[in-house]
């Protein structure tokens, strides 16, 4: 997410340098400055992105061999072409973790996105008091480390200990989420939790940037506060949305840490592959000790992280054109 | 298994003289040892040093552990030892990323010299060709201090890859007191322990015996050894595989029958729930080991004096128990000084002192597989907390109970599959579906990495 991020931030910027050189006298020197100013950049993202996918393509390609019932006569790489990728997609439990994030997508976004506005506008609007520190208390979560958040909330989910669960009972319901069917809510919410003060932020500051008079002009043309936030600011930030949308889908795509500490809590609940990470991170370090297969699903999640990029990007173009 | 924790508060015993002593015979001892005739294929007598210094600076060690007492056991070691120093880090319990961390730290060359690892995953562990063959380091005075069962588990091949430490022999906790109130007898076998249920729920529809228990691979790899089941066994080069066995069926059936009958509480085993279900008396056993005897204290504390321990009911009415948990100490193939480890991880489970050192916070787990040292590690269990019963009788019966057993090289694989497809055990799943499973992972992970594999 963070590259992606970056990508466009240094597309950005080499655009801006570009308009604003062309033909310029100062050209040579303003296009070295630049291409020290993104060196840094395409260094690490040598070293960090690109290397190790190379790598996990070779590794991918291999398997690993052991002599002896304890492999006490070493081990051995045999090539194996692409027997590694057929492996890990006909595995239903890596297939099943694809239709597990499209559930999970299909609820986490919406809600996020929908949360994040309302908060946003109602922030923006003249009602709100206590602005900074509403702002300040709902991005708190987004500063707390995934699995501290993870761990929090699961602390909050078991009816045993829960205190929520115990408030319930106190009035004779009886709630309990970490059933089958509250999986995908679980999960959702700790994420929606994590990342609602986010959105808000960016949403908050581009509603921010709305020239004022067009609000004024929506108010002398009879419109409500209720009205302006859809017909004029909602549509104004549409950009910002996109963009929002695009970070969340793809970070959906990778959700680890929530499914992770549920798995621990219950294999049952969460299952070791429940998500193409936690898939790859079990293959690889969870004890199946098959950095080859866990090499192949996270190229399979990366060609779908990209794929995924370039269809919303695509899809979101008039959202993102301002 | 994943309640072997770590503790760090202990006295320290000091008692110089005698302690270093002590160390002087183990050392001469393992030195005479090392210069008999080994039982190992390759006798090395001639090739260990008399002294670990090394252009007079000691060997430094690393060792990682997660097992209580360790930095008390390292001080006195180190104390006692001018040529090997060893440096301790604490490491997460093994299934909770322990061994994650291991196999990693291994697989970027960065491992530590000794570490512990419970029975199970040791053989992953040699599978990936991470130990040093201890064999030769393993004399026959030596061997015999050990419970034969214990080595039998750390001998893989014919090659011995761990110093075993402690046990986890299967024992049944209970609530005394209200064994009492609801009029419910000790169970001596499995058919006994049903009656109870059936006995319990009678009285209080709130109160269960036990946990799903059938939703948990470990355990259920536990309670079908007890039942003389054989999931892994070896014929020449290849491995036979044979997780649902007919013993291994009929602890599932058992346990899917009280699931169905309602006699066990839907809590899913080894969470946080159970233990609060314990705390507010609402489940009144627990199908455990020695090890947890330990470890009561501390998560039950103001239920000292309300609980017992009795041997894990078995089939016939006779002790039988199967392991679950205990660990061994491991030496990596890359060590800088196998030597040198070999004589760090024998004094940690031979040594009187080195013993003392790690139980004398009485958090660490009593029952070890050096008979000799139950001696020393049963003075400083805290017994109140059993109302002085003398809980050392269980577990020797237990341990003089302990049937044999393989654990098959890709233990963590199989116990991942298992644990997935057990999961909607006590929600109309099935155990026998779970345990198959696990068979299916483990074939077909052999299978991946060249091995001959048979099954049925």
């Amino acid at each position: 997410m963070t590259s992606i991020r970056l990508t466009q931030d240094v597309r950005a910027a080499g655009n801006a340098s570009r308009a604003r050189t062309s033909g310029a006298p100062g050209r040579r020197g303003i296009g070295r400055a630049a291409l020290a100013l993104i060196l840094p950049f395409f260094v690490l993202f040598t070293l960090v992105t690109i290397l190790p996918i190379v790598y996990s393509l070779y590794l991918s390609l291999f398997r690993e061999k052991q002599n002896g019932l304890y492999g006490a006569g070493g081990t051995t790489q045999v090539f194996v072409g692409l027997a590694n990728f057929v492996q890990v997609l006909s595995d239903p439990q890596y297939v099943n973790g694809y239709l597990n994030i499209v559930v999970y997508v299909l609820i986490y976004v919406p809600v996020l996105m929908v949360g994040a506005m309302a908060v946003a506008l109602f922030l923006d609007s003249a009602v709100a008091r206590l602005k900074r520190t509403l702002q300040f208390s709902l991005f708190v979560p987004h500063l707390v480390p995934g699995i501290v958040a993870s761990l929090l909330w699961l602390y909050l989910y078991i009816p045993q200990i829960s205190p929520f669960a115990k408030a319930l009972r106190s009035v004779g319901v009886e709630g309990n989420i970490l059933t089958p069917g509250g999986v995908f809510p679980s999960i959702a919410n700790i994420g929606i939790w994590a990342g609602l003060g986010y959105n808000m932020v960016i949403f908050y500051a581009a509603l921010q940037a709305i020239p004022r008079e067009l609000i004024e002009a929506a108010r002398i043309d009879g419109a409500g506060g209720f009205r302006v936030a859809i017909s004029v600011k909602v549509p104004l930030i549409r950009g910002s949305v996109g963009l929002a949308m695009l970070f969340s889908a793809v970070g959906a795509l990778q959700v680890f840490t929530e499914p992770l500490i549920l798995h621990q809590y219950s294999p049952g609940l969460v299952s070791s592959g429940w998500s193409p990470n936690l898939y790859a991170y079990t293959q690889a370090f969870g004890g199946g000790h098959n950095y080859p297969l866990a090499a192949c699903a996270s190229l399979v999640l990366a060609v779908f992280s990209a794929l995924l990029s370039f269809l919303v990007t695509r899809f979101a173009k008039p959202w993102s054109s301002r | 298994m994943s309640n072997q924790r770590i503790g760090s508060r202990a006295r320290r015993s000091r008692l110089r003289s005698w302690l270093a002593a002590i160390a002087a015979t183990s050392a001469a001892l393992l030195l005479a040892a090392c210069s008999g005739s080994g039982a190992g294929p390759t006798p090395v007598a001639s090739t260990a040093p008399s002294s670990f210094l090394v252009h007079g600076k000691p060997t430094e060690l690393s060792y990682w552990s997660f097992t209580t007492g360790s930095q008390q056991a390292i001080d006195e070691f180190n104390k006692t030892h001018k040529d090997i120093h060893v440096t301790f880090t604490e490491i997460p319990a093994g299934t909770n990323g322990g061994y994650t961390k291991l196999f990693n730290a291994f697989k970027a060359g960065s491992g530590p010299d000794v570490f512990n690892v419970e029975y199970p995953f040791l053989p992953d562990f040699v599978s990936q060709g991470d130990l040093a063959d201890l064999t030769r380091y393993v004399t026959p005075s030596l061997k015999k201090k050990f419970l034969p069962q214990s080595l039998e588990l750390t001998t893989l091949g014919g090659h011995t890859y761990g110093i075993p430490y402690d046990l986890g022999v299967q024992v049944l906790f209970y609530r005394a007191d209200l064994f009492d109130k609801y009029g419910l007898t000790v169970p001596k076998t499995w058919a006994e322990y049903k009656a109870d249920a059936q006995k319990l729920k009678a009285a209080d529809p709130s109160v269960f015996l036990s946990p799903l228990v059938g939703d948990d691979g470990v355990t259920m790899a536990a309670l079908s050894w007890q039942a003389g089941a054989h999931w892994f066994s070896t014929k020449g080069d290849s491995w036979h595989v044979n997780i649902p066995d007919a013993p291994t069926k009929k602890v599932a059936g058992f346990w899917q029958g009280m699931i169905d009958d309602g006699l066990v509480s839907p809590t899913p085993n080894n969470t946080q729930a159970v233990n609060a279900a314990i705390a507010s008396g609402n489940i009144i056993t627990q199908i455990s080991a020695s090890w947890n005897a330990a470890h009561m204290l501390a998560n039950f504390p103001s239920q000292a004096g309300q609980w017992k321990i009795a041997p894990l009911p078995s089939w016939n009415g006779s002790p039988a128990s199967g392991m679950n948990g205990g660990s061994a100490w491991a030496i990596s193939k890359s060590s800088k000084s196998v030597a040198a480890s070999a004589v760090l991880a024998t004094w940690m489970s031979t040594n009187a002192d080195g013993v003392r050192a790690r139980v004398s916070s009485g958090q660490s787990s009593p029952y070890l597989s050096v008979g000799a040292m139950n001696a020393i590690a049963s003075q400083y269990v805290k017994t109140d907390y059993y109302s002085g019963q003398d809980i050392y009788k269980v577990f020797d019966a237990q341990g003089h109970g302990l049937k044999p057993w393989t654990w098959g090289p890709t233990m963590t694989d199989a116990f991942n599959a298992m644990n997935d497809a057990l999961g909607d055990v006590g929600k109309g799943g099935s155990i026998v579906k779970g345990l198959e499973a696990g068979q299916k992972a483990t074939v077909d992970a052999l299978r991946s990495r060249g091995v001959k594999v048979t099954q049925g």
